[in-house]
């Protein structure tokens, strides 16, 4: 074969697909419940093992939450009409069929709030209350990870209302600020621009000021 | 080699905007031209374009060793003698070439003869890689072409392949895209590397070339102050190094794509050198510089093309012996000089004049365009038209 094997067609789409549903919304600030604040930190847990490593809760605790935020997912979590629409978001085989021929996308984890994590040492009867059954008054929000580039927001990750809370790869969350890229960051301002493009400009004055539609060829 | 009707798949125009391909119609003219196509036997593709496309590459770099090393050579290629060093530094550092596009004139029986190399700024890459392939995947679904019909189109696929090598080559740098404003062909032109720099893993961005500053410290920068330390520019590089910033250039810790060796590649000034060291080579034209113009043959008719010039402008064809103009076309260029090649005429096929384009990324032939125009000279209005092989 002298062509591309095979093209990720729906990788090069540009105009994005709608969700047949429209999300529902849920306050991000629900994950720390007592606190109004929606600037709450909250750790992002991929697996149950994962939520036992590394916040306060235990086995059962982490299955528990594991669970709710499943079915936070089926209740609120993005859904598509077609595996295409929802794959082009979401990336090949993160997608699955929920019932009503919907698709809906995998979780990648879910969100234990500050409280359900660290404040358990410092504050005795949070703790009392929090192992003696309140860890199941919270919220935990499911997860998902953008595989698209349409839109901006790839790797990002978002809540089931479609919140982006920031990039993959953050030990905790706070407020959505990361921006895609790693730019190497300057200490020293921009002084001058429009030092490039003077040659182009002076060119396409040529014939009358039609602007060139290319500077390739 | 065959040009053959075909019905324009019905719903294009819509897919064409999913896709985000803006610029398919241009000046209310067709420029993506679904009407027809071009058929290749697979002997013509591998032995009259793809094998010539990859000994010419290796031609063309034996050119720049040539002349990276010869004062003179550097002042007949018109390379401003301040950056005599960043284009020797980033040929002898061996700065990676991403891509290229040679310019062909073939007509399916004699050797394909080689008009130019745009080897800076090659446009038409979005139409090649993805948008015929896609085509051709349409027509072979909907049943208008067999089913083992193919095409010369692994574009798409070695580009990702070649932006993951250029990664481990210049590693832990984002990647900076960048072009004129108001070239909606630039623009997705760019905007189509970006994506398969991104599904090749790599961190980008964007800046338009008017919209690039400079700090206290010299660093080139972004529209957040961000710094550039590695830029994809679809932006020549002999106008970069005749504008106010190219001072900084040398100064400054920054790589390019197209590295600026490829400016001694994208020069006309190419063809008489090629011709000089590989003379008589089945693939090339006899060219010339001006003051050699007495060793062309008086009952050659010649073409006269600028230095530098693009999409075909101040392109004539001048009378043997006389050397008068015949036919020509209009443009900004020429300053630098001209330089003369023989005339060779592109094929007719029907009403059209056709040229093809073949596509290397790095040093491997990868692909074919063609493009159709109504003139001899092929401009800035032509047709694409999708191939298929059989």
């Amino acid at each position: 074969m002298k062509r591309s094997q095979s093209i990720q067609q729906e990788f090069m789409r540009k105009r994005r697909w709608q969700f047949v549903v429209k999300p529902m919304t849920v306050a991000i600030a629900a994950i720390a419940a007592g606190c109004s604040s929606n600037r709450e930190e909250a750790t992002f847990v991929q697996s149950v093992s994962d939520c036992v490593d590394r916040t306060a809760m235990n086995v059962e605790q982490c299955t528990y939450a594991y669970e709710q935020a499943l079915s936070e997912a089926r209740r609120t979590g993005p859904k598509y009409q077609h595996k295409s629409h929802c794959e082009t978001d979401f990336g090949i085989e993160q997608c699955y069929q929920a019932p009503n021929n919907i698709w809906t996308p995998l979780i990648s984890g879910f969100l234990v709030g500050y409280i359900a994590n660290q404040a358990l040492n410092s504050n005795r009867e949070i703790d009392i209350d929090f192992y003696g059954g309140g860890y199941k008054k919270r919220r935990y929000n499911p997860v998902y990870r953008y595989d698209s580039y349409v839109g901006g927001n790839y790797n990002k990750l978002m809540t089931a209302d479609g919140t982006i809370i920031g990039k993959h790869g953050q030990s905790t969350y706070k407020v959505p600020k990361k921006t895609l890229t790693q730019k190497m960051p300057s200490s020293k301002k921009t002084i001058s621009r429009g030092g490039f493009g003077s040659v182009a400009s002076a060119k396409s004055s040529w014939g009358g000021g039609k602007s060139s539609r290319s500077w390739g060829g | 080699m065959l040009r053959i009707p075909i019905n324009e798949r019905e719903n294009w125009q819509e897919m064409a905007t999913d896709y985000g391909f803006h610029f398919h119609t241009m000046y209310g003219e067709r420029y993506w031209d679904e009407r027809a196509y071009y058929q290749f036997t697979l002997e013509q593709i591998e032995r009259d374009l793809e094998d010539p496309t990859e000994e010419i590459q290796q031609m063309c770099l034996s050119v720049v060793e040539r002349v990276i090393h010869d004062d003179e050579y550097l002042h007949r290629f018109c390379i401003p003698e301040a950056h005599w060093d960043l284009v020797r530094q980033s040929w002898l550092n061996g700065d990676p070439s991403l891509y290229s596009r040679l310019d062909f004139s073939y007509d399916g029986k004699s050797p394909a003869k080689l008009y130019e190399n745009n080897a800076d700024t090659p446009t038409s890459i979005y139409e090649t890689g993805f948008w015929q392939w896609l085509w051709l995947e349409d027509q072979v679904q909907a049943g208008k072409l067999p089913k083992q019909a193919d095409q010369f189109n692994s574009v798409q696929e070695k580009l990702i392949q070649r932006f993951s090598e250029l990664e481990y080559l210049t590693p832990s740098r984002a990647l900076h895209f960048s072009c004129c404003k108001d070239t909606p062909e630039d623009r997705g032109t760019v905007q189509y590397l970006e994506d398969c720099a991104k599904y090749a893993g790599l961190s980008t961005d964007f800046v338009f070339i008017e919209d690039i500053g400079h700090n206290e410290l010299g660093e080139f920068t972004d529209m957040d102050d961000a710094m550039i330390t590695w830029m994809f520019k679809l932006y020549p590089w002999e106008f970069m190094l005749r504008e106010p910033y190219a001072e900084w250039l040398q100064k400054n810790n920054v790589r390019f794509i197209e590295p600026p060796w490829k400016s001694l590649l994208s020069n006309k000034a190419l063809l008489p050198m090629l011709w000089k060291l590989f003379p008589n080579h089945p693939n090339l034209l006899p060219a010339y510089f001006e003051d050699e113009l007495n060793q062309a043959n008086p009952t050659q008719t010649l073409v006269k093309k600028p230095i530098f010039s693009r999409e075909g402008a101040n392109v004539s064809i001048i009378e043997a012996g006389t050397h008068t103009p015949i036919v020509g076309s209009e443009g900004p260029y020429g300053e630098e000089g001209f330089i003369y090649q023989a005339h060779h005429p592109l094929p007719r096929f029907g009403e059209s004049y056709s040229l093809i384009g073949s596509w290397l990324v790095g040093d491997e032939a990868a692909g074919i365009s063609i493009r159709e125009d109504e003139g001899p000279i092929t401009q800035d209005m032509s047709r694409f038209l999708p191939h298929v092989i059989v």
